[in-house]
């Protein structure tokens, strides 16, 4: 019997190139956690050049023992595995029964390699000597069949009582780049390791997948669900994708699904019944977040969009983004002023657009990613929970999500630990969530207040239009900003922005302005021979009451030009610019009216700015503010020993 | 029960007619919370320097400048915090020392009704009773402390490792019942402690054991129950009333100030009449 859920996907003009294409018939076997799979790789040699070896990515061999890179790396944290030997949590993937279109076994050539680290152990990546090389732009069928362990509640993927979720699952050919093609000089593969930071960097191509469950479980995926077969006591769910770079599915028996439409997609929500209401929040802030995405950037041009919000059990595989299904994480009981399922739906669908859509390597550039990901986070969950209180706002303490992540930042002693330039596994000793994710979004915010959020939405648009559904990097990303500011901006950044980029990209500086000191001198009448040599006295002059002076002050390494203000005792204000490059820099002026605050970026554009407090300073006391802040304190202070006396 | 209502009745009246003695618990009260945002006070001067964001953060709460105040001159709050546990620590002692003054003071007033009253008495009865008082507060910390281990195990007998877990649910549901379980053994935890003070202050036996088992006896009588929820209604009523007051108004900082020092002063009212109505109920 077969019977098909929604349209058959028409056939769509194609929006990728179409690389990497897969036909894969899957069983999973529930009570052994094995997963056996038969496939169909189409692939098309992007490039010139012939091409006479694959490169897959076999994710579960990180999985396989601890000798890994990923296990090395320490990416499995020892709470994911405290039952992994009793268990066998362990996993694996093995290729079996390689064959090209010429019906030639390849399988004897199947070798494992290490490009990253040369750790022996580590058969993440595996290599296939091709008997019948792939000729320029020409495409050629392979086909194979490999076995896989599921792994138990490790990151991202793997099983746990009933519940199945299949991410960096399947061997995944890597991207070949033709020269000219980002960093490539030559054509060459681009197939890591797999690291315990950073996943993607996929070629396009479309999915045709028919996943063999028990039939009670209930299938989430990625494309579209274009039919389920029912065979005796199992189904067989087909799913298409198109234009997509990975692929992830899910299956449980406990799955409630959820539905609303945002133009042409549909929003499916997977959960479980005990978590029905978040539905409440899932979908508006979802429908939301596309529509900011659809006006700033573009369409987002896929049917379907599945979330997933797992189980307790299943929390491992929870806040990670796949093509057009997304996971979120919470708990039943959430308040509604713990912001957590917002957030993450927010992050997560905007990965549809970096990552996916523009699919940018993760691995090597994750700021692209991970970072672009986090500035539009705060744009969008600020705009629609308020900028102080998008991310926690329970009993008085409140916190929006981009101030939230500033903080982060700044409290991390790991924040300097490698530029945002370094690859995912070279932030060995910390420092990839603050760097990757929190530092791009403080320069990116930086940089909208310094072009201006139009400029700002303009160039991300640019971008997005033109790198979606190829691979672009960083030297890319500069170039559009490089141009639309010399061609939006030219007086001001006659030279681009590479000043910027230099120092917030490749650097691990930091950026500290302050008001240093306000003085305002009484003016003194002249002294000394002034107009003639025949007459040394004091000269009327008509003279302004006082000399003021403001001295501007840089703390920090990095340079960025800054916007000065000066507020006299009437209120009224002088704004000065400073280039930002020297260490000091004073504003000197004549006025009948002393000076009583002074600015440094009074409009507060410089997010990236350690030590906002020091920006403003005023020469009148502060102490009845402070007062007030402590009274607020003593208050508290006083009711909290009277309610412990109250108990004992 | 009219026993009961007679007591909160003489409780009100003595605290009427001893005024000062809640003058002097809240100034106490005051001076303690002073002294121990004093380091805060020093530190958010000479953070803020001569910023103008010290009014902002004055006026409403702001994250981003805690924060910063926090990465960019941390140092200071860690002393700060201990200072502020240092004095409520104290203020735990203090609290002893007033109860034992109270219910010490109703004696003494019932038995010489008509000596005038002097401050120093309550200071005297504080002194004579403290340790006594003290003793009983440590008990009942410890017993509120084996509870709440016991509430711990039975909350994590099933493991805390959430990938263990079917769902949240029986946890939230356990949490609950936990918290409602904890008010319960509190509300006869504070019976337990006002009658086994009471019953020291009225039979001054420097031995307490005999003054706990008999309050033991005495918590689960409807009269003592009757007696405690007299004593909560009103100020649970002023409770719900001023964090209500304090989520609609919108007031400025003084008229804040001024609703939480009521609020406090309503607070230890309920303290003083407590402790004198339970005196009075026992004796
Ligand atoms: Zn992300």
């Amino acid at each position: 019997m077969v019977f098909c859920l929604g349209t058959i996907q028409a056939q769509q003009p194609a929006l990728s190139n179409r690389v990497a294409n897969y036909n894969m018939d899957i069983n999973l076997d529930t009570e052994t956690k094995k997963l056996n799979c038969s496939t169909i790789l189409t692939w098309t040699n992007p490039s010139a050049d012939t091409i006479s070896e694959l490169y897959f990515h076999l994710y579960y061999n990180a999985f396989k023992n601890a000798n890994s890179t990923f296990f090395k790396e320490r990416g499995v944290p020892d709470w994911l595995t405290s039952d992994i030997d009793e268990t066998c949590g362990w996993a694996y993937s093995h290729v079996s029964n390689f064959k090209d279109d010429a019906e030639n076994d390849l399988s004897a050539s199947l070798e494992y390699v290490q490009p990253d680290d040369n750790n022996p152990d580590d058969q993440t990546v595996l290599k296939v000597t091709l008997a019948k090389p792939v000729m320029p732009y020409q495409t050629q069928k392979f086909t194979f069949d490999w076995e896989a362990k599921i792994p138990k509640t490790m990151p991202r993927t793997g099983y746990n009582k009933d519940f199945f979720f299949f991410a960096q699952w399947f061997p995944k050919v890597g991207v070949y780049e033709p020269a000219g093609m980002r960093f490539a000089e030559e054509g060459q593969w681009n197939c890591h390791q797999y690291h315990s930071s950073g996943e993607y960097y996929s070629d396009f191509g479309n999915y045709e997948v028919k996943m063999n469950v028990p039939s009670n479980f209930i299938v989430a995926s990625s494309g579209v669900n274009v039919g389920i077969e029912k065979k005796g006591e199992r189904k067989i769910w087909h799913f298409s994708g198109h234009d997509i770079i990975d692929f992830t599915w899910t299956c449980s028996p406990h799955y409630i699904i959820n539905e609303d439409n945002y133009k042409q997609t549909n929003i499916r929500l997977y959960t479980y019944s005990y978590k029905d209401h978040l539905k409440e929040r899932y979908f508006p802030t979802i429908k939301f977040c596309m529509q900011f995405l659809d006006e700033h950037l573009g369409t987002y041009p896929y049917k379907t969009l599945s979330i997933v919000d797992p189980p307790i059990h299943g929390m491992f595989t929870g806040g990670m983004e796949y093509p057009t299904i997304i996971t979120s994480l919470s708990f039943c009981f959430f308040p509604e002023g713990i912001k957590t399922p917002e957030t993450l739906v927010v992050h997560e669908f905007i990965h549809q657009y970096f990552m996916q859509m523009v699919a940018t390597h993760e691995v090597e550039e994750t700021w692209m990613d991970e970072g672009i990901t986090t500035y539009y986070e705060g744009r969008i969950l600020d705009a629609y929970m308020g900028e102080h209180t998008s991310t926690i706002d329970v009993l008085g303490f409140k916190c929006g999500n981009k101030e939230f992540n500033r903080a982060e930042y700044f409290s991390s002693d790991s924040r300097k630990l490698a530029p945002n330039s370094a690859k995912s596994w070279h932030y060995k000793h910390g420092g990839y969530g603050d760097i990757a994710y929190n530092k791009t979004a403080l320069w990116l915010q930086t940089l909208e207040g310094l072009l201006g959020v139009e400029l700002m939405d303009a160039l991300m648009k640019k971008y997005f239009q033109t790198w979606k559904f190829k691979h672009p990097s960083r030297n890319d990303f500069i170039a559009i900003f490089n141009e639309g500011v010399k061609e939006a901006l030219p007086e001001k950044y006659p030279n681009g922005l590479d000043w910027f980029f230099q120092q917030v990209l490749f650097g691990t500086n930091e950026c500290d302005y302050k008001v240093k000191s306000i003085t305002n001198t009484e003016s003194e009448a002249p002294r000394g021979f002034i107009n003639n040599l025949d007459d040394c006295s004091a000269v009327a002059a008509t003279l302004k009451k006082y000399n003021s002076q403001v001295i501007f002050q840089r703390d920090g390494e990095i340079t960025v030009p800054q916007n000065l203000q000066i507020i006299f005792e009437d209120g009224s204000s002088q704004f000065f610019s400073w280039d930002g490059q020297e260490r000091s820099f004073d504003v000197s002026v004549a006025t009948d009216l002393k000076i009583v605050e002074a600015r440094v970026d009074p409009e507060g554009i410089i997010m990236m700015d350690r030590n906002l407090i020091n920006n403003y300073m005023t020469v009148q006391p502060v102490s009845g503010s402070v007062r007030k802040i402590v009274g607020k304190v003593l208050t508290k202070m006083q009711h909290l020993m009277e309610s412990i006396s109250l108990l004992i | 029960m009219s026993k009961v209502i007679e007591s909160y009745k003489k409780g009100w009246q003595f605290l009427w007619n001893h005024k000062s003695v809640l003058c002097v618990i809240y100034i106490i009260n005051l001076l303690l919370a002073y002294l121990s945002v004093g380091p805060l006070k020093n530190y958010l001067e000479s953070a803020f320097g001569s910023s103008t964001l010290a009014k902002k953060l004055a006026d409403k709460f702001d994250y981003t400048i805690i924060m910063d105040v926090i990465n960019n001159y941390g140092v200071g709050v860690g002393v700060s915090l201990s200072s502020l546990f240092t004095f409520i620590f104290i203020y735990v002692f203090w609290s002893s020392f007033t109860g034992a003054g109270v219910m010490g003071l109703v004696k003494k007033r019932k038995q010489n009704p008509d000596d005038n009253f002097k401050l120093v008495q309550f200071f005297i009865e504080g002194a004579i009773y403290f340790f006594r008082f003290l003793r009983v507060s440590i008990y009942l910390l410890f017993t509120y402390a084996v509870v709440l281990f016991l509430m711990f195990k039975f909350f994590s007998k099933d493991g805390l490792s959430v990938f263990e877990f079917e769902s949240e649910v029986f946890l939230i549901n356990r949490f609950w019942i936990l918290i409602i379980l904890f008010i319960i053994i509190a509300f006869f935890g504070s019976i337990f402690r006002d009658i086994a003070r009471s019953f020291i202050v009225i039979e001054d036996q420097p031995n307490i054991l005999k003054s706990n088992i008999k309050a033991l006896k005495s918590i689960v009588i409807v009269e003592s129950i009757a007696l405690s929820l007299i004593n909560l209604i009103p100020l649970v009523i002023i409770s719900a009333l001023y964090y209500l007051l304090r989520n609609v108004l919108n007031e400025p900082f003084i008229v804040a100030f001024i609703i939480s020092q009521i609020f406090l002063l309503f607070r230890i009212i309920y303290r003083i009449v407590r402790c004198a109505s339970f005196l009075e109920f026992t004796d």
